[in-house]
């Protein structure tokens, strides 16, 4: 089987320049001979502190970033970042989800608009039709269809952060990232967005990469793990054997540091 | 040693808006002994940080305290005049805020940002001042101290600016430290460094420490007892163990439920509280918790539930906490 996402040997540099001219002088590698891949219904969850080059990663995937080395390929064909169709044609196949629901919605288009957008500008459907699937879309996430003209100030982080959850699954992508989608939420409403999470991830059949820092949270929904530090993947696994068996001082050191809360 | 170094009664705080008084904080009771730490916890919007702010009246210009009194050391604080405050903060009750980019001056070497309130409060002179300095950058660890210490605050990591933190706010010995999330724009391995050093200064030197945060894992790590806002109240106080291991209120309980664990079974989806708190400035007036709790009955809206004891190291805000024991 060949897997939805898979990324060999992937290297993210950023210049850096210095001086009056700007005279590019070093390199610094952000992401370093990174490689995993991710099957059809299964989760990745890609740890790491904060600089360890988790979010460039994901940047890189999705074309955002260029890569200095290695590939991305889905179901075994390379992506080619150059081509602006490829790339079209690989968004839509692949969405994210950002950390701050507060920033990453435009604070001028109703909810109607912001979940449309991916449709309108993949020009799929009608009016009507693109109407009709922004009223599922928000049913399936859990916001009332009544609220469709609002405006994103008027709802809560949890909301917010379902308006994104809804607006990235308008077309239909086989592969979700969630970069940090639960840090900025207060408990009660975090536990709803990973059940959200994990429901979605079921029921469409999804590749999710979920990058956080939060072990806790990983824990609850990947079906493997990846801890990375300073650009490189230090150790790579399936859930269990990654907390329970860890093999390198790295992520023994991250397991440790949770402040754990004790059962009833 | 159990006498009582802060005891807040009645204490109540609104913000005003267009007019309106919206109520943050709502009657709250509290007290912390010499040298113990209790733990304040809540959601956001809970008022946990509004109170910490409102004891030292450190509040923005648009709330207001409407009742209450803290009796620290003989004194009431919120009766003082900003002259005797102004002794009394930095140098009796000291604060580490959240983030220590915005609390640090980015003009000034760390030296100088270290012995300001030393040559302030305790009148030393410069050289002294920056002798004590050294001393407190390596009694909070910072790599070093010598050279770190003449340094910008740009020049040193998040871990190590939130030690400079702790550093200010012991220089002069305080009776009692308030940390406002100290710990959280931390990354997890420097969060845990960071509380350990908090924990290991305060019995050192035997301050009383009030921690707020939104972390339940970080008050079992840190706190003696804990207290949990919810809606501008407390629901329910006490020993850290009999809180965190034998939660009596239904909303307690309910948090302790939706926190993932590393080592809970992760193929049962977490429990989840339903609806959202009430939004700022619209605390009913009866349980606060009533419109999300799966075991509200009519009595709940009735009136609000006082804070009942237990026994002797737990308090509960429920009306139904005696039936719900074994829920």
């Amino acid at each position: 089987m060949t897997s939805l996402l898979e990324v060999t040997n992937m290297s993210v540099r950023y210049p850096i320049y210095t001086g009056l001219f700007g005279k590019l002088t070093d390199w610094f590698t952000a992401v370093d001979a990174v490689n995993f891949s991710i099957e059809a219904g299964q989760c990745l969850g890609l740890v790491g502190e904060s600089g360890c080059g988790k979010t460039t990663c994901s940047r890189a995937i999705l074309g955002l970033l260029p890569i200095s080395a290695g590939t991305v390929s889905s179901e075994g064909k390379p992506i080619d970042f150059d081509n602006p169709q490829a790339l079209r044609d690989w968004r839509r196949q692949i969405q994210i989800i950002f950390q701050d629901p507060y920033s990453s919605l435009n604070p001028r288009m109703n909810v109607r608009d912001i979940i449309a957008e991916p449709l309108i500008n993949y020009r799929v459907g009608t009016k009507a039709e693109a109407h009709k699937r922004v009223a599922e879309l928000m049913d399936r996430v859990g916001l009332r269809q009544e609220h469709m003209q609002r405006y994103p100030h008027e709802f809560s982080g949890g909301q917010r952060q379902r308006i994104g959850i809804a607006r990235s699954l308008a077309l239909q992508p086989k592969i979700l990232i969630c970069d940090e989608p639960v840090s900025a939420l207060d408990v009660s409403i975090q536990a709803q967005i990973i059940n959200l999470l994990g429901e979605l991830q079921k029921d469409l059949n999804l590749a999710l990469l979920f990058i956080s820092h939060d072990l806790a949270v990983v824990h609850h929904l990947a079906d493997h793990v990846a801890v990375m530090h300073q650009g490189k993947l230090v150790e790579a696994g399936e859930r269990e054997t990654i907390f329970t068996d860890p093999q390198q001082d790295y992520t023994k050191k991250l397991l440790a540091a949770v402040p754990s809360v004790p059962r009833q | 040693m159990t006498d009582v170094l802060l005891q807040v009664n009645d204490f109540s705080i609104a913000y005003r808006k267009h007019g309106e008084d919206l109520g943050v904080v709502d009657h709250i009771d509290f007290h912390l002994n010499s040298g113990e730490s209790l733990g304040l916890v809540g959601e956001s919007g809970c008022g946990k940080s509004t109170t910490a702010l409102g004891l030292l009246k450190l509040l923005p210009k648009n709330a207001r305290i409407l009742s209450g009194s803290a009796q620290f050391q003989g004194q009431d604080l919120l009766a003082l005049n900003d002259k005797s405050l102004r002794n009394i903060r930095g140098r009796k009750i000291a604060c580490i805020f959240q983030d220590p980019m915005s609390s640090l001056n980015p003009y000034m070497r760390i030296v100088d940002q270290l012995c300001e309130p030393m040559r302030l409060h305790l009148k030393l002179s410069k050289e002294q001042a920056v002798q004590e300095s050294i001393k407190l950058a390596k009694q909070v660890a910072l790599p070093e101290p010598e050279k770190s210490i003449i340094k910008f605050p740009h020049e040193l990591s998040g871990g190590q600016r939130q030690r400079i933190m702790i550093a200010m706010a012991l220089s002069c010995k305080p009776d009692l430290l308030i940390a406002d999330e100290p710990s959280t724009a931390l990354d997890v391995t420097v969060q845990k460094q960071i509380l350990d050093l908090i924990k290991s200064l305060q019995q050192e030197m035997g301050m009383a420490l009030l921690l707020i945060t939104h972390d339940l894992g970080v008050v079992h790590q840190v706190c003696d007892r804990v207290a949990v806002l919810y809606a501008g109240r407390i629901v329910e106080s006490g020993n850290c163990d009999s809180v965190l291991q034998r939660p009596r209120h239904p909303y307690t309980k309910s948090l302790m439920r939706a926190v993932p664990r590393i080592d809970g079974d992760s193929d049962e989806s977490l429990a989840v509280i339903e609806g959202l708190p009430p939004a700022i400035g619209q605390i009913p007036q009866h349980c606060a918790f009533a419109n999300r709790c799966p075991h509200a009955e009519d009595q709940c809206r009735d009136n609000i539930p006082p804070l009942e004891d237990i026994n002797d190291h737990h308090q509960c805000a429920c009306a139904r906490y005696e039936e719900l024991e074994h829920d």
